[in-house]
């Protein structure tokens, strides 16, 4: 009877310890294995994503590189002209609104108010 | 775990955003189309639409032999020219229309710096500058008479270097790069644009 009773309790004692250590080995997977998922799709999910990207490029022949090329050349030839014409344009814009045009509005008030 | 699914999120909304580059959220980008009608009937005398994955891989294919140009293309995003002829019933509108999109311009931040008019020619150029760059150039008017010509650079922008690069380039007439378009063949390059150099 005492002999059963010990086994019975040496019994339950056994399985509550198996029972802390799954409980203290689960408390120690959970953080490991989350992590690790994560890592493992972003790591996917980059090199996917960077794929699909580089695919989604257009593919371009020669002719249209170079046509393209040339494209550019143009726009910047003619940003260029047009900023050489507008070179001396811009200095009487900036002389007539900035200096002159303010000069004469003092002028005239200053006239108005009988300063002068 | 909320914490691990918050950098996910994050990491694929990067990653899709960087994908898209969405280009008309970039504050030197000008939807002139939303201001500017063009008439059902009219020319298109030249378009160029050239987005950031081709301006790369222009970049790369002249770094040798011309890095300055090559390094300044790096910094774009879009190259975008719209030109097309006005009939002369037209004018008056796409004029409105063009000071609309300068009025406009100015009240988001672009700032001004020409407007020249001669003659019959009328060229607005703006410059979006943030912080101390300039992000975006908008030129555009009356290259002649019937010609409106709209020229948009998106990017990282030093307009001295569009100068100093551009000037070593000979300019063809506008309809020659439409022509091109038709037969994009590399010999005619040599025809349209010549480097002084």
């Amino acid at each position: 009877m005492v002999e059963e009773v010990y086994q019975r309790v040496r019994g339950e004692l056994r399985a509550r310890r198996r029972q802390r250590l799954r409980e203290w080995l689960d408390s120690w997977r959970a953080p490991l294995w989350r992590p690790v998922a994560v890592a493992a799709l972003v790591v996917v999910l980059a090199v996917g994503g960077t794929v699909t990207y580089q695919r989604g490029e257009p593919e371009v022949s020669p002719a249209e590189l170079a046509r393209a090329e040339r494209q550019v050349k143009w726009t910047l030839a003619y940003l260029s002209r047009m900023g050489r014409r507008t070179g001396d344009r811009v200095r009487d814009d900036v002389l007539r609104e900035r200096v002159v045009a303010p000069i004469q509005r003092s002028v005239n008030r200053a006239m108005a108010t009988g300063q002068m | 775990m909320r914490i691990y699914l918050c950098l996910l999120g994050l990491l694929i909304a990067q990653g899709t955003a960087r994908a898209g580059e969405d280009i008309e959220k970039m504050p030197g980008y000008v939807a002139f189309d939303a201001y500017i009608t063009v008439p059902t009937e009219t020319e298109t005398s030249i378009e160029v639409y050239l987005k950031a994955p081709l301006l790369r891989m222009v970049s790369a294919a002249i770094r040798r032999e011309e890095p300055e140009l090559a390094e300044m293309i790096d910094g774009i995003s879009l190259i975008r020219v719209h030109g097309f002829s006005v009939a002369a019933r037209e004018l008056a509108r796409v004029r409105k229309e063009i000071a609309a999109l300068a009025a406009s311009l100015e009240e988001t931040g672009w700032e001004r710096v020409a407007r020249i008019r001669e003659g019959d020619e009328l060229i607005h150029v703006y410059l979006r500058i943030d912080g101390e760059k300039v992000t975006g150039l908008l030129m555009m008017g009356f290259e002649e008479a019937d010609e409106a010509v709209f020229v948009n650079i998106v990017g990282d922008i030093d307009p001295a270097q569009i100068g100093r690069l551009g000037s070593k380039f000979n300019i063809a007439p506008l309809d020659s790069l439409r022509l091109d378009r038709e037969s994009a063949s590399t010999s005619a390059r040599a025809t349209v644009l010549e480097s002084e150099e």
